[in-house]
């Protein structure tokens, strides 16, 4: 590093940072990326971790001039524009996003939303315009067309197979086996554009079966009109954690953040008594309209935990779980956590509500059912062992491990009645999060304890 | 399982053992009469007592069911030869000739194993009388010289004592004859006199939930470890339990963890100079800074009321990502320990009543029955057909009573057994890599 002349104004000082991050810009230092086999071209693209911007002074923080650059046009950007705007959607309890600058940003620090004509990122149009000019592989590749092409890679592989009529050695791994980050069976979790080996594809070109639009309607849509979606506990969190999202409700009315908790745990509410196969008591339907056991209050307590510990949280619903935790996000990682959120009351001695209908007198008080009775398929989870023991066996394949977050309701003395009606609520929620692993006694290398909980990643700094 | 005449429990390799294709025996020290015999396997890696190099740890295949033509080289007269892994070559029922041949072939090897008869050498046979009720354990009466002494069995009175699935399990080995009301039993009738179904009819227990009975899956648990190489004893009574040395369990902590803990690497002292000026100058600055947020004040609230929520974080108010983390952190981890004690819903009660069974050795030799140390691992029993997993309640109390963080579950259903590990983990305390070099 060359040293520069330093002085005391700030100004030059700003000169400085400028000229160091321009002589350390060959020098990318996230070790993290260099610890990977392949440079991935996401990490200059997604360096945000959450769409809000900082103040001024960060500035100092940026090593890389690059970054720099990028983070000081969003800064104007977002001074223009204050924050994104969502539309609010009770019957399919979402939130959508219809501006493509506002869907960009979203995606990109942090992976918020899901594209509603794609698998992940909203790229439907992207895609749709690369087709319609059929200008062959540019720039980085689509993940949907990475899919389609390991899917007919995998049709290829199979009519050979049976052609031959061989008998398998071992479970087929028909992907490429020199990309690390394949599956084995099934289609893993492929929310990851590593770049398909297009050498060796060489089969027939991509069919357009995986779009809502066929060939002859290309040319009817000229402009995007996909939408971005977000779940209710993203959307909140946008709004109510970081301010940079607003949300209007079907009149076009802006909603604040008080109107936005109520409507969201009234949707919620409203969605899950409509559940058929749901049996709810007057006690814990008076329960679930006292906020306590909404599912839209329990989901979103987790979901704003792991968000506030630095981790990219989306939906988890491909593999039987309520979320999947990820380090940076889905563009660099495949998912490590597989988290399962339960709530169980806290057993506090001064809880009078009763769930199971009348107890003997002599019942102590604090004898309560510890699940509320509407957990509906966690309830299976935590009611047999044949159950947790296939999620985690589903979840093991694609190399997760499953987190069970229990979600500790507050007993009724713990909060009061306005409190209830407020985002602040949440503070009076807990958790206590329990992994779990399957463990081979055959295969543990001299299994002490410092081992296991080496397993589970206990302790880490120790 | 074919037992070899005089071998203690410890000698005898496990049938599901992993061995390597080619063990190379290497003599280390030369140092005259001290041969240290070592395993090592084709790739010059030491093995360790479970027969694993150290780079081999557990992944995430499953194992397969054992293939029992495999075992007949195990019968006497055969010559042995250690069991190979084979490849997995199942395509899937097809019912042609030849797949029927090998499973007729497969099952009549089951059945010739299995039914090769056990003899035992009367030389150094050990003799015990079994007392079931109100002690239910074996008092060992004839002892000769065998290995099984230094890791089994109790001292009272002068006198050994072995608990009921150590009497079973010495049985199968062939190496104790037991006495029960004065006449040498079967296995058959030890197993049902063992096992208990009627222990808890007549005793007079004051800590009756505390009383450990020897059933069917735990002394298939113990006998599963046994095999394996480990050594397998019940949790000491309480007061003898010394104060482990592994770090307190965390749900003791409530308060929100460090996060994002590492340190900006900064390559150079000015840099690292300039960015504590700006660390120490924003937080004094945000006074002023808070001059131009003035226009999105006017956005947010109409009327300065109590109603007006903010949001936790606003754009512009904090100087790095890692501060709006931290901001953001307002949810905490619990370090309530929910305890029900009775339970209306009886799929909570079958999730409620787990305590540790057994405490795990690893090591084989360095086990000393005096000071057995701290366990490699603690297993709780469970059927896998009539109970439900552990409740949070249940959870927190195994981990705070013994103060540990981690536990293992052996499921056992019919004849299948699997371990599974709950473990109290503390998110907070992760490191968690976020873009953009935490800021």
């Amino acid at each position: 590093m060359v040293l520069s002349y330093i002085s005391a104004r700030d100004y030059q000082s700003i000169v400085i940072v400028i000229v160091m991050n321009i002589l350390n810009i060959s020098n990318k230092v996230n070790e993290n990326e260099s610890s990977t086999k392949r440079r991935l071209p996401t990490s200059d693209k997604y360096f945000i971790p959450l769409p809000i911007t900082l103040s001024l002074f960060s500035l100092f923080g940026f090593r890389n001039l690059f970054r720099w650059i990028h983070f000081s046009f969003l800064y104007q950007l977002n001074s223009t524009s204050p924050s994104a705007i969502g539309a609010f959607d009770s019957d399919l309890l979402c939130v959508k996003v219809t501006r493509r600058d506002h869907i960009d940003f979203l995606w990109s620090s942090g992976f918020f939303g899901k594209g509603v004509f794609s698998r992940s990122e909203a790229t439907w149009f992207a895609r749709k315009t690369k087709r319609k000019s059929r200008a062959g592989n540019f720039g980085d590749s689509f993940l949907e067309e990475a899919t389609e092409k390991r899917r007919q890679q995998r049709k290829m592989d199979r009519k050979t197979r049976e052609k031959l009529d061989l008998d398998l050695v071992a479970l087929p791994i028909l992907d490429h086996k020199d990309d690390p980050l394949e599956g084995i069976h099934l289609d893993r979790e492929e929310e990851i554009t590593d770049g398909p080996n297009f050498s060796e594809i060489s089969i027939k070109p991509p069919t357009i079966e995986n779009s809502n639009v066929c060939d002859d309607d290309i040319d009817k849509y000229t402009q995007d009109i996909e939408h971005l979606q977000l779940t209710l506990e993203e959307a909140f969190f946008l709004s109510y954690g970081l301010g940079c999202l607003k949300i209007k409700d079907c009149n076009e009315k802006l909603l604040s953040i008080k109107e936005c908790w109520n409507s969201f745990c009234n949707a919620a509410a409203n969605h899950y008594s409509q559940q058929p196969t749901i049996q709810l008591s007057t006690a814990s339907r008076g329960a679930i309209e006292n906020r306590r056991e909404n599912p839209f209050v329990i989901r979103y307590v987790a979901y704003h935990y792991f968000r506030s510990l630095g981790w990219v949280v989306r939906c988890g619903s491909k593999f039987g779980v309520d979320y999947i935790l990820y380090e940076k996000g889905p563009m660099f990682n495949h998912g490590e956590y597989a988290v399962v959120v339960l709530p169980v009351y806290s057993g506090s001695s001064e809880d009078p509500l009763k769930i199971k209908g009348k107890m003997p007198s002599n019942f102590p008080l604090n004898c309560l059912s510890s699940r509320p009775p509407y957990s509906g398929f966690r309830q299976n989870i935590t009611s047999s062992w044949g159950w947790l023991l296939s999620l985690n066996r589903v979840c093991s394949q694609a190399k997760k491990t499953v987190v069970l977050c229990y979600v500790i309701i507050p007993g009724l003395k713990e909060y009061s009645a306005e409190e209830m009606g407020t985002p602040d609520f949440i503070k009076r929620f807990h958790i206590h999060e329990v992994t779990l692993k399957r463990f081979i006694p055959e295969r543990n290398n001299q299994c002490d304890s410092k081992i296991i909980s080496k397993f589970h990643n206990i302790n880490k700094n120790i | 399982m074919p037992s070899s005449p005089g071998q203690s429990a410890d000698k005898f390799p496990s049938i599901k053992f992993q061995p390597p294709s080619s063990p190379i025996y290497k003599y280390e020290n030369s140092d005259g009469d001290k041969k240290k015999q070592t395993l090592f396997n084709e790739n010059e890696e030491q093995l360790n007592f479970v027969g694993l190099s150290n780079n081999e740890v557990h992944t995430w295949e499953d194992d397969e069911p054992t293939d029992f033509s495999k075992l007949l080289g195990f019968q006497r007269g055969h010559h042995p030869s250690l069991p190979r892994r084979g490849l997995k070559s199942f395509g899937g029922p097809d019912g042609s000739e030849e797949q029927i041949k090998k499973l007729k072939e497969s099952r009549e090897a089951l059945r010739t194993v299995i039914s090769e008869e056990r003899k035992a050498v009367s030389r150094n046979l050990c003799k015990a009388t079994y007392y079931s009720r109100p002690i239910h354990q074996s008092h060992l009466t004839q002892i000769r010289r065998q290995d099984f002494h230094q890791n089994m069995g109790h001292n009272i009175n002068g006198e050994t004592w072995l608990w009921p699935e150590e009497t079973l399990w010495l049985m199968e080995r062939g190496v104790l004859v037991v006495e029960f009301n004065e006449v040498p039993i079967s296995m058959q009738q030890a197993y049902e006199i063992m096992l208990g179904n009627d222990y808890n009819e007549n005793d007079d227990d004051d800590d009756g939930d505390n009383e450990w009975v020897l059933t069917l899956e735990k002394y298939q648990i113990y006998a599963y470890l046994k095999r394996l190489g480990y050594t397998v004893i019940r949790p000491p009574p309480k007061s003898a339990h010394s104060k482990s040395d592994l770090p307190i369990s965390p749900t003791t902590s409530s308060q929100t963890g460090s996060l994002l803990q590492q340190q900006p690497q900064s390559s150079s002292i000015w840099l690292r100079g300039i960015q504590q000026l700006g660390i120490l100058i924003s937080p004094n600055l945000q006074l002023i800074s808070s001059w131009f947020r003035h226009d999105n004040k006017l956005k947010d609230s109409d009327s300065p009321s109590d109603n007006i929520f903010q949001p936790l974080v606003s754009p512009r108010s904090c100087s790095s990502y890692k501060e709006v983390f931290k901001r953001l952190q307002i949810i905490q981890r619990s370090s309530v320990c929910p305890i029900y004690h009775q339970y209306d819903n009886p799929d909570e009660k079958k999730g409620s009543e787990y305590v540790i069974d057994f405490f795990v050795y690893a090591g084989g030799r360095k086990f000393k029955k005096k000071q057995p140390g701290e366990p490699s691992f603690r297993v709780v029993v469970t059927s896998g057909e009539t109970q439900t997993p552990p409740t949070l309640s249940t959870l927190n109390a195994i981990f705070q009573e013994s103060e540990i963080n981690t536990v293992m579950f052996a499921i056992v259903k019919e004849a299948n057994i699997m371990f599974v590990s709950f473990a109290d983990i503390l998110f907070q305390d992760l490191d968690v890599k976020i873009v953009g070099d935490g800021y």
